[in-house]
């Protein structure tokens, strides 16, 4: 296990929460996430999203509608559907939780040291 | 300069290079076959398709006409290889997937070992060694190293040795009976060659992945081989030479070959063609080959030999048709198996024709010995009518001929 393999799966399992925060803001289609996802530094391959919306779009979470683009073919555009909504507040309570869990371990003090 | 294709992605037109295009396709195919198995795979792969033929439009827009196979590696490394891809879900599956797969693996391969058991451990040992070294390789002919067509670089390989023992081997060989040299042809005859880069990655028992395909695809323009320390290069040179007059003069026997067999096959062609009782077919009828009689009392045998002897010919002819139409990418080329069946029937029917043909001959030859007799003893009976240069012209008349000649002198004969 090497740090780089570490840091992926730690992205990987964050990944979803990202996608769905930002589609939250607003419905965007796939390279305009990709870009904001790389604006954060969170994504190191393109090709993971792709599995990942079809995923969160059949499982009900995502919709997505085609739309006339400026410049070349319609675009899907991806939205959190109701049913998303729910499920981000429930990621959230859990990211909350998770964030305070580190900053626990992190800020405990080697009081039983001797 | 390289050959330039114009593709279609997602409705968008592309200017790309022949090798680009290559590794393009290679990739998506891979995609395809990585996700295939998720029911939305399609879609996830149309969609990374999408944003290829976005990122080739941002190529576009900064005055790139035409795509090179840089381009497509950088776009693989940003979008990244099947298997850096995979979603959350499906790792696990994977895993028990790939468990199943070993365990089946090490099933077969304790059940090896225990086939083994009996041999010697010295013997296993270079049979696990061998197993080790060909692993996940297929054998090819190799055209990156050849000196005539490549087989035994390829043997060197698919078993990681030096290609220069394989060719010391082949040829020393060859001078026991030939057996080098017979063993080389049939080899030729059934690998098949490592045209694309995936299948010299296969015989090099690399992984395909984009990586290595780009890697070989470039290679492929100019790699040399390894330097030689100075003995190998004298004994490389050597072995060349030696190979380069041996190939001289089977390439001389083949011509000769070739041409008799071009000559026999035009003939059978022809006898096939021709309209009975024409003139001109006359020669290619059973009683103008003298054959009837041998048809009459032995047809079996005459049967036998034609189908060996047809086989014979149109066997190589097709095989050839094949070749060509494969080369020209209208049919697959045949696989092994078809090879090596092809290659056993036809020598089946070698071996069959040659004794079968030998047969045929000697029996017409017992006729013709018969009716010889027949004849001289007429001859005798009646020698006054004929004049005595008859006579000595009909004994020196060749054998084939002879039947014809019997058979007008008996008509001759029959009426007095």
């Amino acid at each position: 296990m090497n740090i780089e393999n570490a840091k992926s799966q730690m992205r990987k399992g964050m990944l979803e929460y990202c996608v769905l925060l930002l589609l939250k803001r607003r419905p965007s289609y796939a390279s305009d996430i990709i870009q904001q996802l790389k604006d954060a530094e969170l994504l190191v391959v393109e090709g993971t999203l792709y599995p990942l919306l079809t995923r969160l779009k059949n499982d009900g979470l995502l919709s997505y509608e085609w739309q006339e683009s400026t410049q070349g073919p319609p675009r899907k555009y991806y939205a959190l559907s109701r049913e998303g909504e729910h499920f981000l507040e429930g990621l959230e309570g859990a990211w909350t939780e998770l964030s305070n869990t580190i900053t626990y371990l992190k800020n405990i003090r080697p009081e039983f040291h001797l | 300069m390289k050959k330039n294709f114009t593709i279609n992605l997602c409705g968008r037109l592309f200017q790309i290079d022949e090798d680009a295009y290559e590794l393009l396709q290679h990739y998506t195919n891979s995609l395809r076959s990585h996700f295939g198995r998720q029911p939305e795979g399609e879609e996830i792969v149309n969609d990374i398709e999408e944003r290829i033929a976005e990122l080739f439009d941002e190529l576009k827009a900064k005055g790139i006409q035409a795509i090179t196979i840089d381009h497509v590696k950088d776009i693989i490394t940003r979008i990244g290889k099947p298997e850096q891809l995979a979603d959350e879900d499906k790792p696990e599956n994977e895993q028990s997937e790939q468990q199943t797969d070993s365990s089946a693996f090490d099933d077969l391969r304790s059940a090896g070992r225990k086939a083994y058991d009996s041999l010697h451990s010295s013997s296993r040992k270079a049979y696990d060694d061998l197993r080790n070294r060909t692993a996940s390789k297929r054998l090819f002919r190799n055209p990156k190293d050849k000196i005539v067509f490549g087989v035994l670089s390829g043997m060197a390989a698919y078993t990681n040795t030096d290609p220069l023992l394989w060719r010391l081997g082949t040829v020393i060989f060859t001078f026991f009976y030939g057996i080098g040299f017979i063993i080389y042809v049939v080899m030729a005859l059934i690998l098949p060659e490592a045209r694309t880069p995936e299948q010299r990655l296969q015989m090099e028992g690399k992984p395909v992945n984009p990586q290595n395909l780009a890697d070989e695809v470039i290679d492929d323009k100019g790699g040399e081989p390894v330097p030689n320390s100075a003995s190998r290069e004298i004994l490389s040179i050597l072995l060349k030479i030696i190979i380069g007059i041996f190939v001289g003069f089977i390439a001389l026997i083949g011509f000769v070959l070739a041409i008799a067999f071009f000559g026999v096959l035009m003939t059978v062609v022809f006898a096939l063609i021709m309209p009975a009782k024409t003139a001109i077919a006359i020669p290619f009828t059973l009683s103008g080959m003298g054959l009837s009689e041998v048809w009459a009392s032995y047809p079996a045998v005459l049967i036998a030999f034609a189908v060996a002897l047809l086989a014979t010919l149109f066997i190589p002819v097709y095989a050839i048709v094949h070749m060509l139409l494969s080369l020209s990418k209208k049919v697959k080329p045949m696989s092994i198996a078809q090879r090596i069946a092809w290659i056993v029937a036809w020598a089946i029917c070698l071996c069959a024709a040659i004794p079968l043909g030998s047969m045929v001959g000697m029996l017409h030859n017992e006729n013709e010995k018969e009716q010889w007799n027949q004849v001289h003893i007429v001859e005798e009976e009646i020698q006054e009518p004929l004049a005595t240069d008859d006579t000595d012209s009909l004994g020196i008349v060749a054998f084939s001929d002879t039947l014809q000649t019997a058979d007008s002198t008996q008509n001759q004969l029959q009426p007095q």
